[in-house]
């Protein structure tokens, strides 16, 4: 075992080797396409990753493997110590608790024709932890830390602003009081000052509640508000990663570079 | 909400006036004289003419349409051509027993459709699936008059469990009340079966493909990451969000089963509305057949109306189109 990997098993969450192939239905037969391609990296509990990327990079594939919706093709993923695999079968309902998502498109998310109070039972039915009873106080005080209208909870997700949208979200993620937030493109909608608002409130989570913070972004520019350290997603590939200000000031691979330049452009 | 359904119910009024226009000047255009019917040649002409002056025919077409018009007004659609009773009366006598078909067949239709929709969603490209899929669209296509007849053939002729035609038996008088309950009910079987499913495979190939179009999307995949049961899952969250197009097509589809009532009337013998069309038409019936036709447009507005009543009822986003 080298250091990399003693380094692995004092992680929360680590990749080793990850591979995964897509079949695509094509002209009388199944194209194969390689996802991901060997993804190797950890990350420390109350850490905040970014995965950085341009869309089709993977980002979100890796996302999915965390969530356990999708199945690595080969490789291991590794959660406190143990094989994801092996708790995917054994622990399911108490992983499902640990570890929760906000997607990109937060209406989309949120089922269209159930009222946000009933959207946000559901997490406190699958704890089984609270009584019935303390449902609406619970669901008030998470709306009041993140600075919410317990009026919010009579309406229907079309009825919310973007970055409401957003807030409810991670409200109903935090709702299972979870370990890990994987936040596929959350801001990726939202208008720039709601993003900046939603990027603050995600790194005082994760600051206040030790939350490790998982962030897929195509922003190059969000990274120094938001992560810690950061992994760089090209083709399927993880080509770069390291702290945050020493990729974006000293970035080793070419596409690093590019990328790092062409976000001084916009 | 209440706005909403006002547009509904006054675009539903528009349609139906409509309607009464193109149903009386349509059958009005069609060739032949209804008084010419029973016509003995050796006769006089007299007598015909006297029973276009009886019946109106000799009025401009105009006059004809404003005394339809006041009469419907009224609640009266003028007098049987060839029955020589009031149209109302025919009506009156002929729509419960058409509802008496049709009504079961679309809840059979909705129910059933709904519950194998359900199974190839959950058994989704398996076996049964694609078994469910391929057995509905066949007998979607078959035509439901053939599909009567076998179906006679099989349960009344030979096997001999189940009557041919008509409402009641013969003996449906001396028969006891939970006997004529279930007389009615045996009678019924083999038309509403016919009924119901050529038309079952609609709702149940609706349910699959909203339903697989919705387990795509990403509030279903948040639910799953979110580690809600896959049967919370499809009840909770995407059948709620199938129903509206599938309560939009059963809302358009109760009037084409009142209509299709007409071929499956007259092979079991049903004394409805249908057989009465075609009874009618065969016999010219002017007030019968415009009644007729006009009650079966009725329906169809009566049926999108409620349909889009039932979608505003289960789609918020609907229901609340005018707050926001």
């Amino acid at each position: 075992m080298d250091s990399r990997d003693a380094q692995k098993n004092k992680a929360e969450l680590s990749f080793h080797d990850v591979c995964i192939n897509f079949n695509f239905p094509a002209f009388l037969r199944k194209k194969t396409k390689a996802v991901l391609h060997n993804i190797n990296f950890s990350i420390k509990a109350g850490e905040s990753f970014a995965f950085i990327g341009e869309s089709g990079a993977g980002k979100s594939t890796i996302g999915k493997i965390i969530l356990g919706l999708y199945k690595p093709g080969a490789g291991k993923v590794i959660y406190q110590g143990l094989s994801l695999d092996s708790i995917l079968t054994t622990k399911l309902s108490w992983y499902r608790g640990q570890c929760q998502s906000i997607f990109q498109d937060p209406k989309a998310s949120l089922s269209p024709k159930m009222k946000i109070k009933e959207l946000l039972t559901e997490p406190l039915i699958l704890m089984k932890s609270a009584a019935k009873a303390d449902y609406d106080e619970i669901i008030r005080i998470q709306l009041e830390k993140l600075g919410l209208k317990p009026v919010l909870l009579q309406r229907y997700p079309h009825q919310l602003s973007g970055g409401e949208a957003q807030r409810i979200c991670i409200v109903r993620a935090l709702l299972r009081n979870p370990k890990i937030l994987i936040c596929d493109e959350p801001t990726s909608g939202l208008d720039i000052s709601t993003e900046f608002e939603i990027i603050r409130l995600l790194k005082s989570l994760q600051v206040n509640n030790r939350l490790t913070l998982l962030f897929m972004t195509h922003n190059i520019y969000l990274l120094p508000h938001i992560a810690d350290n950061v992994g760089i997603m090209y083709k399927g590939e993880l080509i770069e990663t390291g702290p945050v200000a020493k990729i974006l000031n000293y970035p080793k691979h070419v596409y690093t570079q590019k990328l790092i330049q062409s976000s001084r452009y916009n | 909400m209440r706005t909403y359904i006002l547009k509904r119910i006054l675009s539903g009024i528009l349609l139906v006036i409509g309607l009464l226009l193109f149903t009386f000047f349509l059958v009005r255009l069609s060739p032949g004289n209804p008084a010419s019917i029973g016509y003995d040649p050796l006769k006089s002409s007299q007598s015909m003419s006297r029973l276009e002056k009886v019946w109106g025919l000799d009025q401009p077409v105009h006059t004809q349409f404003y005394a339809w018009v006041t009469g419907i007004l009224h609640g009266d659609f003028g007098r049987s051509y060839s029955n020589h009773k009031p149209v109302t009366e025919l009506l009156k006598q002929t729509i419960p027993n058409t509802l008496l078909l049709t009504v079961p067949a679309l809840v059979i239709q909705v129910v059933v459709g709904i519950l194998l929709g359900l199974i190839q969603i959950i058994r989704h490209n398996t076996w049964l699936d694609r078994f469910i899929s391929s057995f509905t669209l066949f007998i979607y296509a078959i035509p439901a008059f053939w599909l009567a007849l076998i179906l006679i053939m099989l349960f009344s002729q030979k096997f001999g469990w189940l009557p041919s035609s008509q409402m009641i038996s013969f003996s449906y008088d001396s028969l006891s009340l939970w006997q004529k309950f279930l007389d009615r009910c045996v009678h019924l079987l083999l038309p509403v079966l016919t009924m119901s499913l050529t038309s079952i495979g609609i709702t149940s190939r609706y349910i699959r493909n909203g339903l697989v179009d919705i387990m795509d999307k990403t509030y279903i995949t948040a639910a799953r990451a979110r580690g809600l049961s896959e049967k919370r899952i499809i009840f909770k969250h995407a059948l709620r969000n199938t129903l509206v197009p599938v309560i939009t097509v059963t809302g358009q589809y109760f009037p084409v089963l009142i209509s299709s009532s007409v071929v499956i009337e007259l092979i079991f013998s049903w004394p409805g509305m249908g057989r009465l069309v075609v009874l009618s038409s065969y016999a010219r019936d002017y007030p019968v057949i415009i009644a007729c036709t006009f009650l079966m447009a009725v329906f169809v507005v009566l049926g999108t109306l409620l349909a889009d009543i039932l979608n505003a009822i289960v789609d918020p986003r609907i229901r609340l189109q005018e707050k926001v």
